[in-house]
């Protein structure tokens, strides 16, 4: 299982939950399974072709994806995964 | 929903907040009713864009004169209904800060150069940072807030110290390990508890994560013992307001440089950073303009360093291209995701500016020009800015006779000493940091 911190805005559709546990190979297929259990939260995190939305920061352990393989990015089993807006800095 | 922090959905001239990037409007009733608060920074509904704060516009053209305004001293609070605060509890004192000619450099580029000055001896922290952390704090006290986590280059933990402590608040401060003696020793100066300073192993972006994580883990404890929210990170946790202590900076330019007799269309430079300070300088003149109380109506020109662009870079293009560990010498904005940045591009083409790229080495033989021909100690961000405006000039992008205001953000000669020691060993200057300092030391 994959632990996935949520930031305080999206967790309506978490049922106010800091931390969701989901099982997923890539980020592509976390998100899908995020979706599945918190329905709504998709399209918050990405755009209509999937991709991730530029305001969403998503980190594996303590690498943004950006800087890995994006959505395609594999996601060791124990690893932590947080979204964090974006919009903070300076 | 986490228990309801003290705010109200009523505060002054604000309508409601408004997402940058897909024009969701969330009035604070809204907010309120479905956050518990009206401090809330992203558009959770639709886009997960920033929010930016609208006022009554039409409420506000009645009430406003340029007669009235003209008659209140020039404090910080000068245009209190232009901000998002419903009492000011800290701060209060707070002057304009100078708008002087440039006595050299100006005439050397055949240009009239004005230089805005977040200085030491106007800044109670010597830089603008102390202008958005003076409306967060009040922000903070309002919603009945009692801890600050702040993730900083620098400048941002000093400013947020000095009010945390004049606000009895606690503070957390994490800032890069490789961050300079005299910056850490200016933020301890003003806690209580030495521990509050955590000096991680970290670039900056990635110490902001963590205050960003700790204070939300910090507010979801609380939430489990059944109290309300207290903890905030002041230019995160509610940016929208954060960002609005900013618009100062534009007031103040403006009303400045129409006392000085100019009008009409000028260049207005900044170093950019996250490119929250440009954006929102120039949303204060634009409110000054749209409120009829200002003919003024800069160009806005954003200045990064070779070595941290990630703005410039991102002109013309669809997203941005972070910068992992940037290493420029201008450490208060060695930022490799910035949080403004699109709105920044936004508002380079709105206001038909641009961006300009500077090498590292101009960034230094601009300080050293600004302090033998201006006897100005600025913070190397503040070569950044006048290294942009020698480019353009080169350029002609700015031509002969035009109006410029070079923002110099930050000052401190012990500032200057500490990152100069720093980079010129990293960057094999040492003949240009020892001619500085030499300089430096014969005063």
């Amino acid at each position: 299982m994959i632990k996935v911190k949520i930031p305080t805005p999206l967790r309506r559709f978490t049922k106010d939950l800091a931390e969701v546990e989901v099982e997923a190979a890539d980020v592509k297929s976390l998100i899908e399974a995020l979706e599945k259990k918190c329905p709504g939260i998709r399209k918050r995190l990405c755009e209509d072709d999937g991709s991730i939305r530029k305001f969403i920061n998503v980190y594996v352990g303590d690498e943004d994806i950006r800087f890995l393989k994006g959505i395609e990015t594999k996601i060791a089993q124990g690893k932590e995964i947080s979204i964090v807006p974006s919009i903070a800095g300076g | 929903m986490q228990a309801s922090d003290r705010t109200t959905a009523k505060v002054g001239f604000v309508s409601h907040l408004e997402c940058l990037h897909c024009g969701e409007k969330y009035p604070l009733s809204r907010l309120k009713e479905e956050q518990g608060t009206i401090l809330i920074n992203i558009c959770y509904d639709m886009c997960m864009g920033p929010l930016d704060i609208r006022y009554d516009y039409d409420r506000l053209k009645r009430v406003l004169s340029r007669e009235q305004i003209a008659r209140r001293p020039d404090t910080f609070w000068k245009l209190r209904e232009l901000l998002p605060v419903q009492e000011v509890k800290v701060a209060a004192d707070r002057q304009f800060t100078p708008l002087v000619k440039s006595r050299a450099i100006g005439r050397e580029l055949g240009i009239e150069l004005y230089l805005k000055l977040d200085c030491d001896s106007a800044n109670p922290t010597h830089s603008f940072k102390d202008r958005p952390v003076a409306l967060a704090f009040n922000k903070a006290l309002e919603a009945g807030y009692d801890t600050v986590y702040v993730a900083s280059t620098g400048n941002l933990a000093i400013a947020s110290a000095y009010q945390a402590s004049e606000s009895g608040i606690a503070i957390h401060a994490y800032v890069p390990e490789a961050l300079g003696r005299v910056k850490k020793e200016a933020i301890r100066k003003h806690l209580a508890d030495p521990g509050g300073l955590a000096e991680l192993p970290l670039s900056y972006d990635d110490c902001n994560i963590r205050s960003m994580l700790d204070c939300d883990k910090a507010n979801e404890d609380a939430a489990r013992a059944g109290r309300p929210r207290s903890n905030f990170v002041p230019n995160n946790s509610f940016r929208p307001y954060y960002k609005e202590g900013s618009k100062t900076s534009g007031f103040e330019i403006a009303l400045q440089l129409e006392k000085e007799g100019v009008t009409g269309r000028f260049h207005l430079v900044y170093p950019l950073g996250s490119g929250a300070l440009f954006c929102s300088a120039h949303k204060g003149i634009r409110e000054l303009q749209q409120l009829g109380l200002t003919s003024l109506s800069p160009r806005m020109w954003g200045v990064q360093p070779e070595l941290c662009s990630p703005i410039i870079d991102a002109i013309g293009k669809d997203d941005f291209v972070p910068v992992k560990n940037p290493k420029t010498i201008a450490k208060s904005i060695a930022i490799g995701k910035p949080g403004s940045g699109h709105q920044a591009i936004a508002v380079m083409k709105e206001s038909n500016g641009g961006g300009l790229k500077v090498t590292e080495k101009d960034i230094v033989r601009s300080n050293i020009d600004l302090y033998q021909k201006e006897g100005i100690f600025a913070q190397f961000v503040g070569g950044v800015t006048i290294a942009g405006i020698r480019k353009a000039v080169k350029l002609g992008i700015f031509k002969p006779g035009d109006v410029v205001v070079a923002n110099i953000t930050g000052t401190g000669k012990g500032r200057i000493e500490d990152d100069l020691l720093d980079a010129s060993k990293e960057f094999g200057w040492e003949d240009e940091a020892k001619q500085l300092l030499e300089e430096m030391s014969h005063d």
